[in-house]
């Protein structure tokens, strides 16, 4: 399986080695803070288990849809019509960045002293990940 | 897409007509039309992944909650990546546990609070920083009106229109009923911040600033000022996503709870 997520992420085109890193430093945080909490339910295994997948499983989805022909749209912010996207069958994939990994590497185009959502993501389509 | 800066006749006017812009586009790319059909279906959809995150969030009203707020942090971030079905059946997989949680006062904490609403802006998928702060700080948060809490979920579509336009409109109204800062007058977030402190049995409130966000930093002065009011204590944190500031953000919210813890608050 994991052999099968690499090829699909070289087939993307990312770059492996800072993927590997952005990865690592996700689940560090997630364990440093989720999973240091003593008395979680159950069942938020199935959350804990999506915010890894979601460059994982979640990926190898998205991508098996689009080779089948369906179509997507990024997203910014929570004004975007969900219902009138999914009613047309295109997919709307929110973008927001949140990981703090890929904030330098948004320097390419953007200063320093701007939202760090934005940069985050440009961060990770420069870094290639 | 245009978003106004007003809620005024004009504006609205023109956030109808971004709408149908957007629709005339996805089904350009799509190839398919939205017909009265598919858009039924896909209101009730997004609507019921709205229900199930709001139930989630109503076991936040009890003492001692059974679920934390970096958890329900972790849920909203998940919403916005997973396939809208799977998360809707984890989340009610997860109801289910809760309720029981809750008939056996199971809480989610090793601690009696003070609790927090946690007001600002947005916290995506690899963000937990304030909040961890926050609740390994000794504090409960139990209410989050930012766009990763209350304001991604607090609002349904109407279901009540049967044309296309019907809903095409409930769909503006509903998403026009958004009271992010970028807005200006802004009063419905004073109100819905109001509410929510009620209604959570709030002692507190953070306000959770991303760095460069003039809008909610500006308007963070207009809500220090209503919560002074009702003598509800605020804090005001500004941070970006690095971890260099953890330890002074976290003096700040260890005195803020002990602030909290001293001045035994009343409710609200």
């Amino acid at each position: 399986m994991s052999q099968d997520l690499r090829q699909l992420w070289s087939n993307l085109g990312l770059n492996l080695e800072l993927h590997d890193e952005l990865m690592a430093n996700t689940s560090r945080l997630h364990e440093r803070t989720h999973l240091s909490q003593h008395s979680r339910p159950a069942r938020m295994d199935y959350f804990d288990h999506a915010l890894h997948a979601s460059h994982g499983e979640r990926c190898a989805e998205i991508v098996d849809y689009r080779k089948k022909g369906g179509k997507s749209t990024g997203t910014f912010c929570i004004y975007v019509p969900d219902e009138i996207a999914l009613a047309a069958d295109v997919l709307p994939i929110p973008l927001c960045g949140g990981s703090g990994w890929s904030v330098d590497y948004a320097d390419k185009m953007f200063p320093r002293d701007i939202c760090p959502l934005v940069r985050s993501t440009f961060g990770m389509a420069f870094s290639g990940t | 897409m245009e978003v106004p800066q007003k809620k005024n006749p004009l504006d609205k006017e023109l956030w109808l007509k971004e709408i149908y812009t957007f629709k005339e586009n996805v089904e350009a790319l799509s190839g398919t039309k939205v017909t009265v059909e598919r858009l039924k279906e896909s209101i009730k959809l997004v609507n019921k992944k709205r229900r199930v995150m709001q139930q989630i969030n109503e076991f936040r009203r009890l003492e001692n909650p059974p679920i934390s707020g970096l958890d329900t942090l972790l849920i909203a971030q998940i919403s916005l990546n997973q396939d809208i079905n799977k998360f809707i059946a984890g989340c009610e997989a997860l109801i289910g546990e809760l309720q029981e949680r809750a008939d056996k006062g199971i809480s989610a904490y090793d601690n009696d609070g003070p609790r927090i609403m946690m007001a600002g802006t947005p916290s995506p998928m690899g963000n937990a920083k304030v909040h961890y702060v926050v609740e390994s700080s000794g504090m409960q948060i139990v209410a989050d009106e930012s766009c990763t809490g209350l304001r991604y979920f607090r609002d349904l579509v109407d279901e009540t229109p049967e044309d296309l336009d019907g809903m095409i409109a409930a769909i503006a109204d509903r998403y026009f009923k958004i009271d992010c800062p970028c807005f200006s007058p802004n009063k419905e977030r004073i109100d819905n911040i109001l509410a929510t402190v009620k209604e959570y049995s709030v002692q507190g409130v953070v306000q959770n600033i991303l760095q460069y966000c003039h809008g909610f930093n500006i308007e963070a002065k207009a809500i220090e000022n209503v919560l002074n009011e009702i003598n509800m204590p605020s804090l005001k944190i500004v941070t970006d996503y690095s971890d260099e500031d953890i330890e002074q953000l976290r003096v700040r919210t260890e005195s803020f709870a002990e602030v909290m813890a001293a001045e035994a608050p009343a409710a609200v």
